[in-house]
């Protein structure tokens, strides 16, 4: 099963957009009939740490809003591996990834494989709507169910492209409402 | 040559700030001040919505405390309705609130708080760190983790999901609570328990280690607010206003939340983004009060449920012949008597045959045009006030955030701590760890208070009296 943690403050423009682009991997994988769980959240919180080592979890991916910088030319989704890392100093209510996972690790001797999804971000102002910016990213994040899937599971899955869910596109940009946790 | 410490941001606590330390000429400490360097701004972007939004919206301030939000906002509307909310939903409101106060001290408890506890205020910076917990007591991490998942999934449970449910309204709640849910909640409660025992045998074990710091750390005297019954027992939901002074006299009693403004104003200052609440009849100077699990265990007669009153008991030695327990330091204690007493009082409203009713909402349309919603967040007392026009669409927006109201005891605590431990021209990771602990003793979440969310290196400048920088380090 594919643990699938968005999170963000979809009332503060494009810190929202990770929330967006996880409900969008997971509508796109459920029409694969891919076992998914999804655990939309405000931030990152110790007590993911129980969810990541379920048993029955075999990947994690981390959707998120990333601030662009400056140099940064035609922004995109973009998607690394993570391993467990003590990333913050001392820990506080924000918590990376990396420093879940190594709590994984630790407390319950489980290390699925991990991935983390950002999506570029440009305004953290109050608001609901996305900055051209980021719309635009998710727009051209097209294939993007089909292709971290494939680095999920090697290729051991053929993506059935008539099954698609929802295409990507600028009209449907617009933020859908927060889903119920995922299933068990 | 005097000199500026500045630790920003402090470590381990929700939010961003920074401590300045201002030292004299002589080396020893001038002045010390918590700056909050978030920007405030719901309350300006909440103008023009419907109030019907607000729950939704305010809850959204912040992913650790947004029950709260959303029971004082919900609170706010059912006053501009006009509405009495079945008992059913004033229960269920009750039971998410309290499951929010177990999750909410347990992150501060174990994961914020723990490290220095239990690990101890001096040993080596490399460990004391959630990570040196889990090396050196593994087994009390998962515990501490089960019990924030409690917490969590009994919100879930009532609410639909754990972060922003959107299930507290105008009027009641929207969804009953099924008799196979009221069980599922009610299994986890045994283990819950055991856990907080388990907690408070581990602090109070330590309580001969901490005799420096339990002097130190914001042990002065002080007013304390917080809500109670009609009866003086220990409350977070309704009830009256309580304030006390530090010999325990009582200053004000029997205040109606929603009257708040006759006891209560707010400053500011230029050096910080949090207001500073105080105590109207004192003035400004002399206003300062405090509010949280410490004030809450002050200013009430009693807890109402058995474990939480024994532990109340012991708790009240820890005063001076009787009197209020005045140490920060017990902000700690008194979140695990908190949490105990939720507990107690999860498990005996789940046993109320009441309790699975299904009428749970009251319906109505704009009958007054100020809300005003009170209730206790973990933090202490939080204030929701709204006034709409005829269409219920807010025309202005007051916040009293707890955190917020801790404010001017925060600065003192930074204070006492920096005179305690800082002199001369030694500095050590150690100090600015207590100084720093002083804060989170707190538990302050400045997310809320300035409903901001942010991100900033750790940035540490030594400045001299007139801003240069003399000395910096930044840590990632």
């Amino acid at each position: 099963m594919i643990l699938l943690i968005g999170y963000g403050n979809n009332l503060r423009r494009d810190d929202g957009a990770g929330l967006i682009l996880a409900e969008r991997l997971e509508h796109a994988w459920r029409s694969q009939g891919v076992a998914v769980k999804h655990l939309p959240c405000h931030q990152l919180t110790p007590e993911l740490t129980a969810e990541i080592a379920e048993p029955d979890v075999t990947a994690v991916v981390f959707v998120d809003a990333r601030a662009i910088e400056a140099s940064e030319v035609d922004p995109q989704v973009q998607v690394q591996p993570l391993r467990p890392e003590l990333l913050s100093p001392s820990s506080g209510h924000h918590l990376k990834p990396a420093t879940l996972l190594l709590y994984a690790d630790r407390l319950y001797g489980r290390r699925p494989s991990a991935w983390l999804v950002t999506v570029p971000a440009a305004d953290f102002d109050y608001g609901e709507d996305l900055s051209q910016i980021t719309q635009q990213a998710l727009a051209s994040a097209q294939t993007l169910p089909a292709e971290l899937f494939h680095k999920l599971f090697f290729g051991h899955f053929r993506w059935n492209f008539a099954h698609d869910g929802p295409a990507f596109s600028a009209d449907s940009a617009s933020r859908l409402p927060l889903p119920h946790h995922g299933d068990r | 040559m005097s000199r500026t410490v500045t630790i920003d941001p402090v470590t381990r606590i929700e939010g961003h700030a920074k401590i300045t330390v201002h030292l004299n000429e002589q080396g020893g400490v001038e002045d010390a001040r918590f700056h909050v360097t978030e920007f405030r701004g719901f309350e300006k972007f909440c103008e023009g919505r419907s109030f019907w939004e607000m729950p939704g919206i305010t809850a959204r301030i912040c992913g650790i405390c947004p029950v709260s939000h959303l029971l004082a906002s919900a609170k706010a509307g059912d006053a501009i309705l006009g509405a009495q909310i079945p008992p059913t939903a004033q229960k269920l409101r009750r039971l998410i609130n309290w499951a929010q106060i177990v999750q909410s001290h347990a992150l501060s408890f174990f994961h914020l708080s723990g490290p220095d506890l239990l690990l101890g205020m001096e040993s080596n910076p490399a460990e004391r760190n959630v990570m040196g917990l889990i090396a050196k007591h593994p087994d009390l991490a998962r515990k501490g983790i089960r019990l924030r998942q409690f917490g969590q999934e009994t919100i879930r449970i009532l609410g639909g999901r754990s972060v922003h449910p959107a299930w507290s309204v105008p009027g009641g709640v929207r969804e009953p609570l099924t008799a196979e849910r009221r069980d599922q909640i009610k299994a986890m409660v045994p283990e819950s328990l055991d856990t907080v025992e388990l907690a408070l045998d581990l602090l109070k074990d330590r309580f001969d280690q901490f005799g420096p710091e339990i002097q130190t750390y914001g042990e002065f005297p002080s007013l304390f607010m917080g809500l109670v019954t009609p009866e003086g027992g220990l409350e977070h939901y309704d009830g009256v206003l309580r304030i006390v002074d530090s010999t325990g006299r009582v200053v004000e009693d029997g205040v109606a939340p929603e009257r708040y403004r006759d006891i209560i104003a707010e400053a500011v200052e230029p050096w910080s983004y949090l207001k500073f609440p105080y105590y109207k009849p004192n003035g400004l100077e002399n206003g300062m009060y405090r509010v949280g699990p410490l004030a809450r265990l002050n200013v009430c007669d009693f807890a109402g449920t058995p474990r939480a009153d024994r532990e109340l008991r012991q708790f009240r030695r820890l005063g001076s012949h009787g009197q209020p327990v005045l140490s920060s330091f017990h902000y700690h204690y008194a979140r695990l008597i908190e949490i105990l007493f939720s507990l107690e009082k999860i498990a005996e409203t789940l046993d109320d045959p009441e309790i699975t009713n299904t009428h749970v909402r009251s319906r109505a349309a704009v009958n007054r045009t100020v809300g005003i919603g009170v209730s206790e967040a973990p933090r202490g007392t939080l204030f929701h006030e709204y006034h709409v026009d005829e269409n219920g669409i807010l025309q202005k927006v007051n916040l009293i955030i707890a955190t917020g109201q801790n404010n001017m005891a925060m600065n003192k605590t930074v204070k006492q701590i920096a005179q305690a431990y800082v002199s001369g021209q030694q500095l050590t990771e150690g100090i600015l760890n207590r100084i720093e602990h002083g804060i989170r003793a707190f538990d302050p979440c400045l997310s809320c208070s300035t409903h901001a969310v942010g991100q900033m290196p750790l940035h540490v400048q030594l400045l001299a009296p007139g801003g240069a920088v003399v000395d910096e380090i930044i840590r990632d």
